[in-house]
């Protein structure tokens, strides 16, 4: 046996833009989502839902619709066979409506049929009949009824403390949706057994694992949960939608069964982003340096729990930002009401409040007569001082002063560039001329967690395969579109020093949880485990051989190949496992106090956007940031999750709103629901502090949720900035502008 | 109804009944689910196809009403492993993420470059409006494009 | 029974059960439909022209530069080539982009039914929201469009909410013909596309200029009757009617006196 003795170099390890495995299938055509799934004599599953925020259900009969031809299988609230309720938090929602229904659109019943067709006219011949109730939609009316899941205070430092100069305000957000382009869909495919195995969109299939036994009342090996593709999620699918009722279906008539929401369904099928109102007084002295916040901090829940608590603390933690200040005070109420059930979406409370601290600062540097980015960089957090909410010493890295003196230093665009009408306000409707323009700047800061808080036992399983062809990654951590699957090839290869690197998405019975896509968490989570892994095995391995390095060809010894890799792959270690946990956290006491987050990523953004007063129209010209990332890992892929959460960030500026009457969503469609084109999409100058984290793989942090933070605050005070108009609700509609 | 359509170069006959979409025909009945349904309302062009030679979003589209057609899907681009130059600018420039616009982005953008294969930024926001993506901003599809166009531009055409 | 053309209206309504219909007739083989040429003084607009079309038309841009500019703004690249303008007018939506402009320029609707066949002035043809004087058994042939004289300069105005595909909130068309006559059209300010003859009268014999315009938006509220939903309030649309006309206006009259900025390119 002859080895050659040349080096083949890594191309694509950490810190380059490596291309994305899944990039070919997908640009061709060929990537299956969950929505393309079928199998052989797969039936289609359909859901019928309440037409009312609030009723009971007097007469439910499904005797009818069992007679249409082709339907083979109705299930209501008694065919649950296991636990009935579900939920991330708290298994607070019924699987099927228990006799009461508590928003528009709840699921009451579902049907399995031959076809979409005949499902959907059993879904006709189902019988209800309703006492309509007064649905609870106000939330300041539900606070007072006590009617809520969770109320908390974050109290720290000296209540008496005092500034001379004194801002407060009320500031709202709206109900923003997640609107990922990929409907909810799955198939289960029943295994013969009395078990199931559902493929499906989720950001954690562990999670929704552990749901769907407890509903089917089966013991966990009965149920596998296989990752399917994922077209976006945001948040919209760490709760479970359809995967219980495909489940139930699949197992009741032995068939597979395949559904897939539609547009309005899928606006009702997930959970959305809190809507909140709040209330801020900000004290300082006469030089700048904040002495005392409070604020009440109120945001609506809806009908069932999901991770509302969680969204609730996150909203309370961070209602100051990045700023020091020794005198706090946060009251946090979250609301039970008949409104559609709110959840998690990028940035996950920090959002709403950073809207409401980020105000208070513009509106304070106003009073002071000072530059509100001196302001922001007289009091920015920095590693060493206390989170001004919790107290909690910041001992990693915290880059803010930094941030926000890079973001200035950006040079800002040159005037109006009237080239072309989609340059203007109002675009190719030519409602504009250049000479009805007025143009603003604004800035903001924001501050995010990485990683779960408050204690949770938060962990990631990866195990790393060598085969004579490559590295295998097995994980069950989802790829929501973000690179993760490139992340954590990159780091693979770098440590292992080999090319070929696969990510393989097992199945629930093969790995462990890898906890969910969400919270910024799985570079820092799943890459780090990836890192330790790699790490492990390739140390395991050398102590083995007594070797000094290790590539694709296999083991060597002062430059001398010993063992080839397939007879490293034949005697091993050729596998490792490990279970992956970043520190711990701890529980808050009483007054919000305690050690409860890992780690912090802070961001700052400046929108400069062109307004015509007159017909209260927003072009949002440019938005630039600086973000605190700690090392950066694919710079491609990053940019992309910084332009595309600045985008979403923009859209909660200026378009985007589920709007509500009476509990119904009224525009649950994208005729209505406006998500930004590409005929309103700002550029983006966004630039990198690379302070590494103390805990990340590289020193990285999670990057996906502060671009969406802080953007929508700087769109407002850069319309601010141009109208002079107080702004203190966002999306900013035209008639705030006018002033109607 | 049974009507026959040329897609990608193949004829499929298939039987369709009522106002079926020529979206749903190609995804359920002709095993083509490249194009994607997003909406189902020509609101965010993730099912746009080619049909006669014109982008259209094919959940507009009656099936019957693209009986003897000809049609385009995101399938017919790549010649086996050789990508389309849209697809490849989409991939080198980061445009990418979920994916699930992409087939739609891939249609579009090859009949613009097909009509005017160096279009200006401008031309190229104008002509993809109608494709939401959800996941990029946008960004990374414009530097693809806009690199294909340079290239075009580059090549002395 | 409905017409199928595009369908880009017919589809989504057939789906959603929004019509009903017993049958549904596809006129795209029908000879004759495709027409976009002129005749006597008049540009025929088919029934199977499509708003692709109209943008890309020579003669569009020659003799009715407006009604491409408004075209332009219809949906999406995706949604022009298969909308058409006779199916935008005979849906008839309160916000239908084709109102105005064919209302300003006195557009014909030429209806073929198995009585024979009439022509119906636009003025006359819609009758509110989705309704139009077009009977059972009746198709729309084409739209025949007078060429106005010279000079003349015209404008379409169009409010959305952002600048992607978007249905219009409000929109104005004012056309400006020699001797001082003004036509002034509104779009998505009533159940019906509008003509707006008082404050036609207003203008006539005047420039555009700030007593005129004053005198003409006074009229606007007798006008319209702008409704308040979900995309915008009524108060909203009613101040944004006189804001679109004042900036059409001045629009229009620069580029009849040929100083403006071309058509069919931008307004800048």
């Amino acid at each position: 046996m002859t080895f050659t003795t040349q080096r083949r170099e890594v191309r694509s390890g950490v810190g380059t833009s490596a291309d994305r495995p899944d990039g070919i299938p997908k640009v061709k055509g060929n990537f299956a989502y969950s929505s393309d799934l079928s199998a052989h004599g797969a039936l289609w599953g359909a859901t019928l839902r309440s037409p009312h925020a609030h009723a009971r259900i007097t007469r439910l009969d499904i005797g009818p619709a069992l007679r249409v031809p082709g339907v083979s299988a109705i299930l209501t609230y008694d065919d649950v066979p296991g636990r009935k309720v579900f939920g991330l938090e708290e298994a607070d929602q019924p699987v099927l409506a228990d006799g009461e229904v508590r928003y528009w659109g709840e699921p009451i019943a579902v049907v399995a049929a031959d076809d979409a067709e005949d499902a959907r006219r059993a879904l006709e011949a189902i019988v209800v009949e309703y006492d309509v109730l007064e649905p609870l939609v106000d939330p300041e009316e539900a606070a007072r009824r006590d009617e809520t899941f969770r109320t908390m205070t974050v109290r720290r430092g000296d209540p008496e403390a005092r500034g001379e100069v004194v801002v407060e305000g009320y500031y709202d957000t709206g109900m923003q949706d997640q609107a990922p382009l990929g409907p909810e869909a799955g198939l289960a495919i029943p295994d013969g057994e009395g078990g199931v195995d559902l493929y499906v969109a989720t950001q954690w299939s562990h999670v929704d694992h552990e749901q769907i036994v407890a509903a089917l009342g089966v013991p966990p090996d009965r149920v596998r949960v296989h990752l399917s593709g994922i077209g976006g999620a945001f948040g919209a699918r760490e709760d479970v939608s359809l995967q219980i009722h495909l489940c139930m279906l699949a197992m009741h008539t032995g068939r597979p069964v395949r559904m897939v929401y539609n547009r309005a369904e899928s606006f009702v099928g997930h959970v959305h982003r809190h809507p909140s109102r709040m209330w801020y007084r900000h004290e300082a002295t006469r030089d700048g340096t904040l002495v005392r916040v409070t604020a009440r901090l109120l945001l609506d829940g809806g009908a069932y729990m999901s991770s509302s608590r969680a969204v609730m603390a996150n909203a309370a933690y961070f209602a100051v930002g990045p700023y020091r200040c020794d005198s706090v005070e946060v009251h946090g109420v979250m609301t039970r009401t008949n409104n559609p059930p709110c959840g998690a979406m990028r940035g996950f409370g920090a959002v709403q409040s950073c809207f409401g601290y980020e105000s208070q600062m513009d509106r304070l540097a106003d009073a002071l007569g000072m530059d509100p980015v001196e302001l922001r960089l007289r009091n920015a957090l920095a590693p060493g001082d206390h989170m001004p909410t919790t107290g909690q010493l910041i001992e990693g890295s915290l880059p803010t002063a930094e941030v926000i003196e890079r973001l200035r230093a950006i040079p800002l665009p040159s005037g109006l560039d009237a080239t072309h009408p989609l340059h203007l306000p109002g675009g190719t409707g030519l409602t504009t001329s250049p000479g009805d323009v007025v143009r603003g700047v604004g800035y903001a800061v924001g501050m995010k967690n990485l990683m779960f808080s408050e204690a949770f036992d938060d962990f990631t399983e990866v195990r790393i395969v060598l085969t004579p062809v490559g590295v295998e990654i097995h994980t069950a951590a989802a790829e929501v579109g973000q690179g993760l699957i490139t992340v954590c090839q990159q780091i693979a290869r770098s440590v292992l020093d080999m090319e070929h690197v696969a990510v393989i998405f097992d199945d629930t019975s093969q790995i462990g949880s890898a906890g969910s896509t969400s919270a910024s968490r799985q570079t820092q989570m799943t890459g780090g485990a990836v890192l330790a892994a790699t790490t492990e095995l390739r140390d395991r391995i050398l102590a083995e051989y007594g070797a000094d390095r290790l590539d694709a060809q296999g083991v060597w010894r002062e430059g001398e190949l010993t063992v080839s890799v397939d007879e490293l792959c034949q005697r091993g270690p050729a596998e490792h496992h490990v279970r992956f946990r970043h520190p711990p956290t701890a529980r808050p006491d009483d007054n919000g106090q305690g050690d409860v987050h890992v780690d912090f990523a802070v961001a700052a953004h400046r929108a400069v956007v062109d307004v015509d007063p007159e017909l209260g129209l927003v072009r949002v010209v440019r938005v630039d940031t600086v973000q605190d990332v700690g090392k950066v890992l694919n710079p491609r892929a990053l940019v992309g999750q910084i332009e595309g959460g600045i985008m979403q960030g923009v859209g909660l500026a200026v378009m985007e709103e589920l709007v509500l009457d009476g509990g119904r969503i009224r525009n649950a469609n994208f005729t209505d629901y406006l998500l930004p084109t590409f005929a309103d999409a700002p550029d983006v100058v966004a630039e990198f502090v690379e302070e590494p984290s103390h805990f990340g793989p590289f020193g990285a942090k999670g990057a996906g949720e502060p671009p969406t933070i802080s953007s929508t605050p700087a769109v407002a005070a850069a319309i601010r900035a141009a109208t002079g108009r107080p702004i203190t609700r966002v999306p900013v509609h035209p008639d705030d502008i006018i002033g109607l | 109804m049974r009507i026959t359509i040329t897609v990608n170069g193949v004829d499929h006959s298939v039987d369709v009944r009522g106002p079926e979409s020529l979206l749903h025909v190609l995804r359920e009945e002709m095993a083509l689910p490249g194009s994607k349904n997003a909406c189902e309302q020509g609101e965010c062009g993730s099912c746009s196809v080619v049909l006669d030679g014109d982008v259209v979003c094919s959940c507009l589209v009656m099936a019957v009403d693209a009986n003897g057609s000809t049609v385009r899907t995101v399938e017919g681009y790549a010649d086996h492993d050789v990508l389309h130059p849209v697809q490849t600018a989409l991939l080198d420039g980061g445009g990418v993420q979920c994916g699930f616009c992409t087939p739609g982005f891939v249609v579009a953008a090859a009949e613009l470059f097909d009509v005017n294969p160096t279009p200006t930024s401008d031309e190229i926001r104008e002509a993809l409006a109608g494709n939401v993506c959800r996941c990029t901003g946008y960004g990374a599809i414009l530097r693809g494009l806009e690199e294909l166009a340079a290239r075009n531009a580059g090549g002395g055409a | 029974m409905r017409i199928l053309a595009g369908g880009t209206d017919l589809v989504p309504w057939l789906r959603d059960d929004l019509i009903t219909p017993d049958l549904v007739v596809d006129i795209k083989r029908l000879p004759g439909l495709g027409d976009l040429d002129v005749v006597d003084g008049a540009l025929r607009i088919g029934a199977l022209v499509t708003f692709a079309d109209l943008v890309a038309s020579p003669l569009i841009a020659k003799f009715l530069p407006m009604l491409g500019e408004a075209a332009g703004t219809v949906g999406s690249v995706g949604i022009r080539h298969r909308a058409t303008l006779v199916g935008n007018i005979c849906s008839a939506v309160p916000s239908c982009d084709s109102g105005p402009p064919l209302l300003v320029h006195e557009a014909m609707v030429h209806v073929i039914g198995s009585e024979g066949g009439r022509v119906v002035p636009i003025r006359e043809w819609f009758l509110g929201p989705k309704q139009t004087v077009l009977d059972r058994g009746e198709l729309v042939a084409h739209v025949t469009v007078p060429i106005p004289p010279v000079p003349r300069g015209a404008a379409f105005v169009r409010l959305s909410r952002y600048a992607g595909e978007d249905l219009a909130q409000a929109s104005v068309a004012v056309l400006s013909l020699p001797e001082g006559e003004w036509r002034v059209a509104f779009g998505a300010l009533a159940p019906t596309p509008v003509r707006a003859p008082a404050v036609e009268a207003a203008l006539s014999g005047r420039q555009a200029n700030d007593g005129a315009i004053a005198d003409a938006l006074r009229l606007v509220p007798d006008a319209i009757a702008p409704i308040t939903d979900m995309r915008a309030s009524k108060e909203y649309r009613m101040a944004m009617a006189g804001v679109m006309l004042r900036r059409a206006l001045h629009l229009a009259e620069t580029r009849r006196a040929g100083a403006g900025p071309a058509y069919g390119t931008a307004v800048m």
